[in-house]
């Protein structure tokens, strides 16, 4: 048995790809950007001394933590017409994501909040600062630091979830990968030149993420 | 009476069923240097916090300056203020903690001139004057742009003393401010301290160092299980030691 290599007639394609990789790229900052601002807000609520604000923010994690993000995504992109709100494609899809993150985000902001010594919310207290004050210039700031790390291996991981927008037929890189497949189908080629997109996106993410923890470390 | 910047009386708190104090009564007068000594647990650091309002307390009020802090009665119910003003009541007292609980994220600098920007709404180029000269009279002015991880605990407790103290307060407020350091760096903080007495602060401090509250007190309060068990001049209590108790809990340290 011998196959015959063609990365030729994937090659050809590249933009087809490249233009899915750019696009996936958008889908997964858009998402992380919303996310991150739902994940906040639904983290303030986890620490709030009113139960039943912590109530909302823990049901809101359990439902979107424990949905498959494909079951998701049909249920906003399929479902929500049905009930007359009509969004894109691509707004479904980030609507879908950014839900899913924000829920992920709402427990890594959570626990690098309640890392916060308490005692250094205290000396913001003792010099006249109101909560507003505290959260805005102690809490948020020491709180992003600690969790840069996993926000940066969270935004990896959501670039790579966007290739389950190719299920609703968003030209991203999956999606334009299976196109090029039922054209050529040079299966082997197209599958493997697209998980090294993938790869080396995602390598070149970590490295740019890694540099930025450096310079916030030493600030 | 009006004299007293600091009056509290009857002063109750229980941490769930477990009760802290009851009946405290203590006058601090303008210019005043008051020390609390006593056990572990007698309740002493959270007097303390109560008067930062750091605490909440059960029974009993605390005025400062002549006017009641923490709480007001609404209806005749007893009513806790709102954080906005209880915020704005905490400017009347400046606290320096046992941790030092310095902003990690900030200079030195920062730390002393943040209040004075976010809540004496100085420019910053004002703030940073103020703080930077309040950072010299602690002896750190070759430290205005160091981080809290770069200082010693010496060296942070002298940063955190100077951002209490530029904020103006009428009363500072001192919970063990050396107990968590090396030996070797008791003394830059509590000269410090020192300074600021006989500059004429009012201050309250919290602390185990006995001959350092021999030497800058007026008055010495002694807690025991919740109570004021003692209180007097420095000679009173560290040298007449009226009651057993004193006796006993002064005879642990070999001063």
């Amino acid at each position: 048995m011998r196959y015959f290599w063609n990365f030729n007639i994937v090659f050809a394609q590249i933009d087809l790809l490249l233009n899915g990789l750019l696009l996936g790229l958008l889908l997964a900052v858009a998402s992380l950007m919303i996310g991150v601002l739902l994940g906040l807000f639904m983290a303030f609520l986890a620490t709030s001394k009113h139960l039943w604000l912590r109530v909302v923010s823990r049901f809101y994690v359990t439902l979107l933590r424990n949905t498959p993000l494909l079951v998701l995504i049909f249920i906003v992109y399929f479902g929500l017409p049905d009930i007359y709100v009509r969004l894109g494609k691509n707004e479904s899809f980030v609507f879908a994501l950014s839900l899913y993150a924000g829920a992920y985000m709402t427990e890594v902001f959570r626990a690098g909040l309640e890392a916060i010594p308490k005692g250094i919310i205290e000396a913001g207290q003792a010099i006249g600062l109101t909560p507003l004050q505290i959260c805005w210039n102690i809490q948020l700031p020491i709180m992003f630091k600690n969790v840069l790390p996993s926000l940066g291996n969270y935004l990896i991981s959501l670039f790579k979830d966007t290739s389950l927008a190719a299920s609703i037929t968003i030209p991203e890189l999956t999606y334009s990968a299976k196109k090029i497949n039922t054209l050529t189908f040079r299966v082997f080629e197209v599958w493997l030149v697209t998980a090294a997109l993938y790869i080396v996106a995602c390598y070149l993410m970590a490295f740019i993420l890694r540099r930025v923890e450096r310079r916030f470390a030493i600030q | 009476m009006d004299e007293n910047l600091l009056q509290i009386r009857g002063l109750e708190k229980w941490f769930g069923t477990l009760k802290v104090f009851e009946g405290v009564d203590l006058d601090v007068k303008a210019g005043e240097v008051v020390s609390i000594i006593g056990a572990s647990g007698s309740g002493k650091t959270t007097l303390l916090r109560c008067v930062n309002l750091l605490e909440t307390f059960q029974a009993g009020t605390i005025l400062l300056d002549g006017n009641p802090v923490g709480y007001h009665e609404a209806n005749s119910k007893r009513k806790r203020f709102s954080e906005r003003v209880i915020a704005r009541q905490r400017l009347l007292t400046g606290m320096v903690f046992q941790q030092f609980n310095l902003f990690p994220h900030m200079t030195a600098l920062c730390n002393v001139s943040l209040g004075l920007i976010k809540v004496k709404k100085l420019s910053k180029a004002e703030a940073e004057k103020e703080a930077s000269r309040w950072l010299e009279r602690v002896g750190l002015s070759d430290k205005i742009h160091s981080r809290p991880s770069q200082l010693s605990g010496g060296q942070q407790q002298r940063v955190a003393i100077a951002r209490a103290v530029a904020m103006n307060p009428k009363i500072l407020l001192f919970d063990e401010p050396t107990s968590a350091l090396d030996p070797e760096l008791v003394g830059e903080v509590l000269n410090v301290i020192k300074q600021l007495a006989a500059d004429g602060a009012t201050m309250v401090i919290v602390t185990h160092e006995m001959r350092f509250a021999y030497e800058v007190s007026d008055k010495v309060v002694f807690m025991d299980k919740g109570k004021i068990a003692s209180m007097g001049t420095p000679a009173e209590i560290f040298e007449e030691r009226k009651s057993d108790r004193l006796k006993e809990f002064l005879s642990t340290f070999n001063s």
